[in-house]
């Protein structure tokens, strides 16, 4: 039993390096332990060059694995989360659009942005506004950066369904139908 | 019979004198009424109508305080700090803070915004590292959302042409002592005389001859004031008798409190540059940086004091003789009785307290004002512009302007050090804005404190170098034809012109570096393989690129645009890293949220508007690489003073012969453009990343960055690929890279590195290793 930690422990020595080497994390890169045989590189490019060099393979060729699932990046977004501070701003310019003062809507929203740049909800409520001041390309791009940020396709959906609105607002019918039925395809979407 | 009329021919001569006499007289009463009358007119037409030409106010953004913004108790006080907020046990009155127990108080001043008035109240700051974890107000029903504002800081005005600056006040906002220091002073008689004082004038010349000084004004008020609506200083007979005149027929028309205000408002007391001080109020703030309403006795005293000869006695320039003529204004109260014996020896032992850099006057963000004043001139014309009134909300944020210049001017002084005299008269410029709404925080024009009115940001254009390469490798990325791990080929390269001449385009560092994967050959900036890209996906795409990323200027049509041989203003370039910042969306860069007129009635609004130009997914890609940039390649440095936990993106930009030194780079809520470079083009010696990197770094250090949080789309998976091949790998594989893909590029082959390799059979020994021996 004696002899075999020791055997042990030299493999680890012998490895100390690899066991101290930084655990991958997203958007780093591994150090890499050895190269691996060295790959003959491109031949030197000729003038006009078009297409990039395939790097020729000479390590045994695998069958094509389908990509496997691996742990993607946690999600963190600034979007404000539970601030009752936000949610106040959001009932003021709701109050405002209510009462007809779109342009004091708008300032409260911009203010949204300012204390949570990547809600979609802030961007979905600032497209509601364009769409009430009848400015329907500039509702449409709001939509758009709000899917930009979009949780879920419920989110998403009710986004499409904006977007519908305002291309209808320009007399694009088929532009309407269109965002209409991709909204209908995610609401159908799991979530 | 005849009456004879004359007894005799003198008596005949006589009375025809007489006769002819009233006649003249008659005359000269008719001749001097209808002068007076005249004059009247001119009194009138000068004090009422069109009194002044009020110039536009600008001001910058207001500091939005609400529980979770992201403010420590640094920012906070630096904020204070900038809006001349005194320290007071308890707070107590505007313009105070005070800590206590963890808690920060601050009386706030209050403000009259466009749409909403933000009334003085006191707030209690706590706060959890750099959060703002609660916020309390005396008058937490005022603010519906729960966000109370800060004051914004005046940052300048737009001036008329006679190049005069007030900021109006009334009679009523006053502080205590001014007007009886004023009356004490200038005008014992004003509440009794009739617009001229004999009494005061014989009084003045007793004074002034017994005690050898001059310690009393000899003209009234009223009299100063209608010598300041005189342009120019004229001190003939003439001029002195139709003051006097004019002083009367004031009096006669208003009252003693409109007189009174009116001075108040016009009197000259110091001039800013080409611009005069006049006014109490607009003194104030030059002088003190408060509100007329915040004065103390002393502070009151050296401002009257200055009205006898405002650069005789400017407290700035002439110190000692500003605090004699202080005390003499002081002590004319104490002789009125206005103040005690305690009160004057209190108010006299206090310092000067004048601030050394005003705001109000325009002198401190010159380079900003100028880019609002361009963007105005589009819409108002000048003369409504400097005399209406306006008020001007900017986007500025005085924090980080002042975390920029202070940065500038470290680095200058640091190439001064290292370089000696070869790096005198190095410029710069550089902005920094919100990278999701586009708005302007911070402009500066120039490596020297004077603004000479060449403003760098805006004015010069400069060949961008490597700043350009996104473009290429955003192409790349959104054609499906590569991925970030798609090995690039960095050695020579050789492109023929259409002129039938080759081109040779070299790294840096001399060095061809074989393969390398994509984002790395962005990452270090590579030149040859950069170039292999663009004649892959061809120049025609990577100009569309380069458009939609709202490059206006004129493009090479040639394969030079690979690496930047164009020229734009550091203000084009944000407008370009905006676009990548922001997901693929352009939205203008803004200086202004809003006019408003004197009657607090809006008149524009500058609104956040966005167009979506890219798909967000390859701008995500893109940004990846932008991120290796700062953690493996050309500036890294950046991370030797900035937290490793800090997630920030950026491109570096070096052109031929190191002639501009470029940095373009972003954090979750900062972006920033720098360019260094001398303005007669000669080469500074420096690279982007030695020149501008670090002044870009010394600014975020400054402040509080916040990490960059791309939101991943849908269509986009991490991997784990090989870093020579690019093909799939997994995580225990040596040389494996973990990669964001579209799902269209993601490699279908893999390496042979799975679960059979050396390093992962070491690695489940390790494990066992660990566990034989871990403690039982």
């Amino acid at each position: 039993m004696r002899a075999f930690r020791w055997i042990y422990l030299a493999v680890l020595l012998l490895s100390g390096c690899h066991a101290l080497a930084p655990a991958p994390s997203p958007q780093k890169t591994t150090v890499p332990l050895h190269k691996p045989p060295a790959t003959t590189p491109a031949p030197p490019a000729q003038s006009n060059l078009k297409a990039p060099n395939e790097t020729p393979v000479t390590t045994i060729p695998s069958p094509p694995l389908p990509p496997v699932m691996v742990p993607q990046p946690p999600r963190r977004m600034q979007d404000g989360g539970q601030s009752r501070a936000l949610q106040g701003v959001l009932a003021s310019a709701d109050s405002d659009q209510q009462a007809g003062r779109l342009d004091l809507a708008a300032e409260d929203l911009e203010r949204a942005v300012r204390m949570a740049p990547q809600s979609a909800l802030v961007y979905r409520r600032l497209a509601e506004v364009r769409l009430a001041q009848k400015r329907y390309a500039s509702a449409e791009q709001m939509a758009r950066k709000g899917l930009l940020f979009a949780i879920g396709h419920a989110q998403q959906a009710s986004l499409w369904r904006l977007i519908g609105m305002t291309r209808a607002g320009l007399n694009d019918a088929e532009g309407a139908r269109q965002a209409k039925a991709q909204a209908d395809r995610l609401v159908s979407l799991p979530d | 019979m005849h009456y004879r009329l004359f007894r005799s021919r003198q008596h005949g001569f006589l009375l025809s004198l007489l006769l002819l006499g009233v006649i003249l007289l008659l005359l000269a009463a008719i001749g001097a009424g209808v002068y007076a009358f005249s004059l009247d007119g001119e009194v009138r037409e000068k004090f009422e109508g069109k009194r002044w030409a009020l110039p536009a106010k600008v001001y910058s953004r207001p500091m939005e305080l609400y529980v979770g913004a992201a403010l420590g108790l640094s920012d906070v006080r630096s904020e204070l700090d900038i809006l001349h907020y005194r320290e007071q046990a308890g707070a107590g009155s505007p313009g105070t803070w005070s800590l206590s127990n963890g808690s920060l108080l601050v009386h706030s001043r209050g403000f009259d915004f466009a749409d909403r008035s933000e009334p003085s109240q006191t707030l209690r700051l706590r706060f959890q590292g750099s959060v703002l974890a609660e916020l309390e107000s005396t008058l937490p029903q005022q603010s519906k959302s729960g966000v109370v504002r800060l004051e914004p800081l005046t940052i300048g005005s737009i001036y008329p042409k006679q190049n005069e600056d007030r900021v109006l006040m009334q009679l009523k906002e006053a502080p205590p002592f001014l007007v009886d220091a004023l009356i004490a002073t200038e005008d014992r008689e004003f509440y009794s005389h009739h617009g001229i004082s004999p009494r005061g004038v014989m009084r003045a010349v007793w004074v002034n001859l017994t005690h050898g000084k001059l310690r009393q004004g000899g003209s009234t008020l009223t009299q100063q004031l209608v010598k300041n609506f005189y342009l120019n200083d004229e001190r003939t007979l003439k001029r002195k008798l139709n003051e006097a005149a004019m002083a009367i027929l004031l009096e006669m028309h208003y009252s003693k409190q409109e007189i009174l205000e009116t001075y108040l408002n016009e009197v000259n007391l110091g001039q800013a540059g080409p611009h005069s001080v006049n006014g109490f109020a607009l003194a104030s703030q030059y002088y003190f940086g408060q509100p007329i309403g915040e004065l103390e006795l002393q502070q009151v005293a050296l401002l009257v004091g200055m009205v006898k000869g405002p650069s005789l006695y400017d407290p700035r320039r002439h110190p000692r003789e500003a605090v004699a003529r202080r005390n003499t204004v002081i002590d004319n109260l104490y002789n009125v009785g206005r103040i005690t014996l305690a009160q004057r020896d209190a108010a006299e032992a206090k310092p000067l307290g004048v601030i050394s850099n005003p705001t109000a006057t325009g002198t401190l963000y010159p380079a900003f004002l100028d880019v609002v004043r361009r963007q105005l001139h589009k819409e108002y014309k000048e003369e409504d512009l400097s005399s209406e009134g306006l008020r001007i909300y900017t986007t500025l944020d005085p924090r980080v302007q002042n975390a920029a210049s202070a940065s500038m001017t470290e680095s200058v002084e640091r190439l001064t050090r290292t370089y000696g005299r070869r790096a005198a008269g190095i410029e710069g410029a550089m902005l920094v804005s919100n990278p999701e709404n586009g708005e302007l925080l911070a402009v500066i024009g120039g490596t020297q404190t004077r603004f000479t009115g060449f403003n760098r940001a805006i004015d010069i254009s400069r060949q961008v170098g490597s700043l350009f390469k996104p473009a290429v490798y955003l192409t790349a990325l959104e054609s499906g034809k590569y991925n970030l791990a798609t090995p690039l080929d960095d050695s020579a390269v050789q492109v023929s012109n259409p002129g039938g001449k080759t081109w040779e385009p070299e790294n840096y560092d001399g060095v061809s570096h074989g393969s390398v994967p994509l984002y790395d050959a962005l990452a270090h900036s590579y030149n040859q393989a950069t170039v292999r890209l663009g004649m892959s996906v061809g120049v025609p795409p990577v100009l569309s690129t380069l458009k939609r990323l709202g490059v206006s200027s004129d493009l090479p049509p040639y394969p030079s645009v690979f690496l930047g041989a164009a020229t734009l203003s550091p203000m084009e370039v944000m407008g370009m890293y905006q676009t990548i910042a922001a997901n693929g969306f352009q939205s203008p860069l803004r200086s202004i949220r809003a006019v408003v007129d004197a009657h607090g009635k809006l008149l524009s609004r500058y609104e956040l508007e966005v167009k979506q130009v890219f798909d967000p997914t390859p701008v995500y890609l893109l940004q990846f690489a932008l991120q290796q940039t700062m953690r493996s390649g050309t500036g890294a440095a950046a991370y030797e003073r900035l937290p490793h936990e800090l997630i920030m993106a950026g491109k570096t930009g070096t052109t031929n012969d190191m002639r501009d030194s470029w940095f373009a780079g972003f954090t979750g809520n900062y972006l920033a453009v720098v360019w260094l470079g001398y303005d007669d083009n000669r080469p500074t010696g420096l690279t982007g990343a030695m020149g501008a990197l670090p002044v870009w770094v010394g600014t975020m250090a400054r402040l509080h960055p916040s990490s960059l949080t791309p939101t991943q789309p849908e269509n986009v998976m991490w991997q784990w690929v090989d870093h020579d091949s690019g093909k799939l790998s997994s995580e225990k594989c040596s040389g494996a890279l973990y990669v964001p893909f579209r799902n269209d590029t993601l490699p279908t082959e893999s390496v042979a590195c799975a679960q059979g390799t050396v390093p992962a059979m070491l690695d489940r020994m390790i494990n066992k290793v660990k566990e034989f021996l871990a403690p039982r």
